[in-house]
């Protein structure tokens, strides 16, 4: 199954779907792989929530991680959207606040700070 | 070929680099050298780039986008024959060369250290053997100190416990074959480990090699004889394996050049530091600073990265880094502070009234080295204060929290919190991922929970792609689940007849090794523990199982001690594993003891009588690490190596430096899902 997650590495967008889909179906035959699957389950869902972020905003999301998703929605002021990204990956709360807390500073957004 | 009296790392590097320049003669006229990348570094330990002009070298190389040049008529190709896309690289640079130049070129490729079947076949693949010339160069060990030998090996862990290749361990056996060769046979191998046995194996089956190939040849036999008996001079070698003490790499040094090499990384004797932070280079570098760096650096560098990066040397031949190197980071400051106050009146002295000519003149003399020590106090001031930044960095403090006590033995579950706000705060993925791993080795891998707990976490906080990332640490070992039928074995050690216990269990050796001292001192170490603060690395303690028995019985058993005094020990003469079975036994690996002997009794016995009565004779133990070393590692041995005296000399050889970042980096996914 290493070799399947190797290969989509090269592969862009559509080829990468596909390529995880198999994984995953390989991986449900055994047992003991159960968390690599819910793994590269939650990929898939991070993949198609970004491309919506992409169309609805205009800038680049794919290839950010789950915390650096909420971190530049936050940032471009987001504050919903990151908050769906939260409890669609069930992102700790206190995960979810240092982020918040980094993002508002590097906004320098000092009245949304205070208000936390 | 008499044996030398000692080892000299300094005859090594002779031979490097006579051998390097014969076969650099034996090209006519001039030539342009293409360099393996990896290997610029530690060629340039040994010849100045000014040496190889005298040999007719035009300019150097790297090896890597097609840049050789075709303006000479002669290419060479330095190179290590082990890895096949190397290999491929100089197929192709040669075909392209002869594409598209006008001109006939001669090629030659030197080996590093030897011609191997894999890149021969390469190359007729490739259909350019025929043109080639092809020799080897046979560069084993690179000594970056009096004491440190290295093979210089930088993929070395990640070859040996990643992809399971044992190309570096046979490399490491020639290597120390060689020294055997010139120094005579180690009288005993002792070794820890998977991998050490193997080693130690290899090292046996070589030498029995040669003793068939001697017999075979009649006329040779003689010398071989006399070679292979055992050395009068080393005493033993002692086989570290890496993967026994995953932990002290995982700790963050606190010594001073650990933490440069740990901040800013050390690589061949020297260290690449921003130059806003020493001062833009000096106009004029002191002497000792270009002594032995590298110089080809101009020929082959591209100008820019030069002009914000400053290489520094740091090796002996700066005195005040000789004493600092060692020392743990909280008392640097003081040292350097002292230092400063002795250069202070030394300068003072000067205005001393009634001075006479002679006086003068002394201080004239001086002036130059007291200058160059100005000038590497104010690097080193530089680099201490900006090593205290980041020392004194919240992040830093939480990390080396959670490392102490980890280390310490506190519970784990402790600073689970700790290491998931530093996922959060999105500290570099290698610190988190060197804590986990820390965890995981200290207490035989984490609970299954924790463990996807975890892995979730980094996953979201720094990309799916890390899913390889945990399966390549899960096979080198360093973070495993823990597995409930292991706990088993070693509740029960004799279940396990052969001894070797598949994980260490670390509680148990903590408590009868001392490895972590509570009280240590800093500012004058007495014990090893200092350089990490209070952690003494296993690794350093196991050869202290060897070397210092009636010490290590003492500190771990204080009880018992003076009775263990009162008796004559000589087990300290005999060098062995004697008395510590127990605990290795629970430490992961097997454990190696063997003794060679000369197979020809009465040329050892002339040997012995030649030598002079042996009593007054530097003894000398090897300690090779294999899959890397660490500076506080090294900064430890060479604090055992003081307190042993003069009789005996420690000789650190490993296959390259490593840090707890290269380590976890072996495993670490690089590529991203980011679209290019």
């Amino acid at each position: 199954n290493l070799l399947l997650t190797e290969a989509l590495k090269q592969s862009d967008s559509q080829h990468r779907n596909d390529k995880l889909k198999v994984a995953a179906k390989l991986l449900q035959d055994s047992r003991e792989h159960t968390f690599q699957v819910k793994a590269i389950d939650e990929t898939q869902r991070l993949f198609r929530i970004q491309e919506v972020f992409e169309k609805d905003l205009g800038e680049s999301f794919v290839g950010l991680s789950v915390n650096e998703t909420i971190y530049k929605l936050i940032k471009s002021g987001n504050i919903k959207r990151s908050q769906k990204v939260q409890s669609e990956f069930k992102v700790a709360e206190k995960t979810y606040w240092w982020i918040r807390l980094r993002a508002l500073i590097s906004r320098r957004d000092w009245r949304e700070l205070e208000e936390m | 070929m008499a044996p030398t009296a000692t080892l000299d790392a300094s005859d090594i590097t002779e031979k490097a680099r006579r051998d390097l320049l014969q076969l650099l003669e034996g090209v006519r006229g001039k030539k342009n050298l293409v360099i393996e990348k990896s290997l610029a570094g530690p060629v340039g330990l040994f010849v100045k780039f000014s040496t190889l002009q005298e040999y007719g070298v035009d300019k150097v190389f790297f090896l890597e986008n097609n840049n050789v040049d075709s303006t000479q008529r002669n290419v060479i190709f330095l190179a290590r024959g082990e890895k096949a896309r190397q290999v491929q690289a100089i197929a192709e640079q040669i075909k392209r060369v002869r594409r598209e130049s006008k001109q006939d070129h001669e090629f030659s490729i030197f080996w590093v250290p030897r011609r191997t079947l894999v890149s021969d076949q390469i190359l007729e693949e490739t259909g350019v053997l025929g043109e080639v010339n092809v020799a080897e160069f046979q560069m084993y060990f690179v000594p970056l100190e009096k004491t440190v030998l290295s093979l210089e090996m930088d993929d070395a862990f990640s070859d040996i416990y990643l992809r399971r290749d044992p190309t570096a361990i046979f490399l490491a056996a020639r290597a120390l074959m060689l020294l055997q060769k010139s120094q005579g046979l180690f009288p005993r191998i002792l070794g820890k480990g998977e991998n050490a046995k193997s080693l130690a194996n290899m090292l046996l089956h070589m030498r029995a090699e040669e003793d068939i190939d001697a017999s075979s040849d009649p006329s040779n036999a003689h010398v071989h004889s006399f070679d292979l008996t055992p050395s009068a001079t080393i005493d033993n070698l002692i086989i570290i394996d890496r993967e026994v003490d995953f932990p002290t790499v995982l700790l963050t040094q606190l010594t001073y050049e650990g933490l440069i090499d740990e901040t800013f990384g050390i690589q061949n004797n020297q260290t690449e530091v921003d130059s806003s932070i020493t001062g833009a280079a000096p106009s004029q570098p002191p002497p000792q600073q270009t002594s032995g760096a590298n110089s080809q650096a101009p020929a082959v560098q591209p100008p820019a990265p030069s002009a914000l990066k400053r290489k520094i040397l740091l090796d002996s031949t700066d005195k005040l880094y000789t004493q600092l190197r060692d020392a743990n980071f909280a008392i640097v400051g003081t040292l350097l502070s002292r230092v400063a106050r002795r250069l202070q009146s030394d300068y003072d002295s000067r205005h001393k009234a009634n001075q006479s000519i002679n006086e003068l003149r002394e201080f004239v003399n001086k002036l130059p080295s007291y200058q160059a020590e100005q000038a590497s106090l104010k690097i080193h001031i530089s680099l201490a204060d900006e090593l205290k930044k980041v020392t004194n960095g919240d992040l830093f403090l939480r990390v080396l929290e959670v490392q102490q006590n980890l280390a310490a033995g506190a519970d784990p579950s402790t600073v689970h919190e700790i290491i998931e706000e530093l996922i959060a705060r999105d500290c570099s993925l290698t610190t988190v991922l060197r804590l986990l791993c820390l965890e995981s080795c200290v207490s035989g891998g984490l609970r299954q929970r924790d463990l996807e707990h975890f892995k979730r976490q980094v996953l979201q906080g720094y990309g799916y792609q890390h899913l390889l990332t945990f399966a390549a640490l899960e096979k080198i070992g360093l973070l495993i689940p823990r597995v409930s039928a292991g706990a088993g074995a070693y509740l029960n050690p004799l279940a396990n007849p052969s001894g070797a216990a598949t994980v260490t269990d670390y509680n148990l050796v903590r408590k009868s090794l001392k490895l972590f001292v509570d009280d240590v001192n800093e500012s004058e170490p007495n014990d090893i523990a200092y350089v990490f603060s209070g952690y003494a690395p296993l690794s350093v303690r196991l050869v202290q199982c060897i070397l210092q028995k009636p010490y290590l019985a003492q500190l771990t058993n204080p009880r018992t001690a003076p009775a263990a005094n009162s008796q004559p020990s000589t087990a300290t003469a005999s060098g062995n594993w004697k008395g510590f079975e127990d605990v290795l036994a629970r430490i992961k690996g097997p454990t190696v003891d063997e003794v060679q002997k000369g197979h020809n009794a009465a040329a050892s016995q002339a040997r012995k009588t030649l030598q002079g009565s042996g009593g007054g004779q530097v003894k000398t133990s090897i300690v090779f690490f294999l899959g890397g070393v660490t500076f506080a590692e090294i900064a430890a041995l060479r604090y055992i190596d003081g307190q042993l005296g003069e009789k005996r000399r420690l000789i650190v050889a490993t296959t390259s430096m490593i840090k707890g970042d290269t380590a976890v980096g072996a495993g670490m996914e690089g590529r991203s899902f980011k679209m290019r």
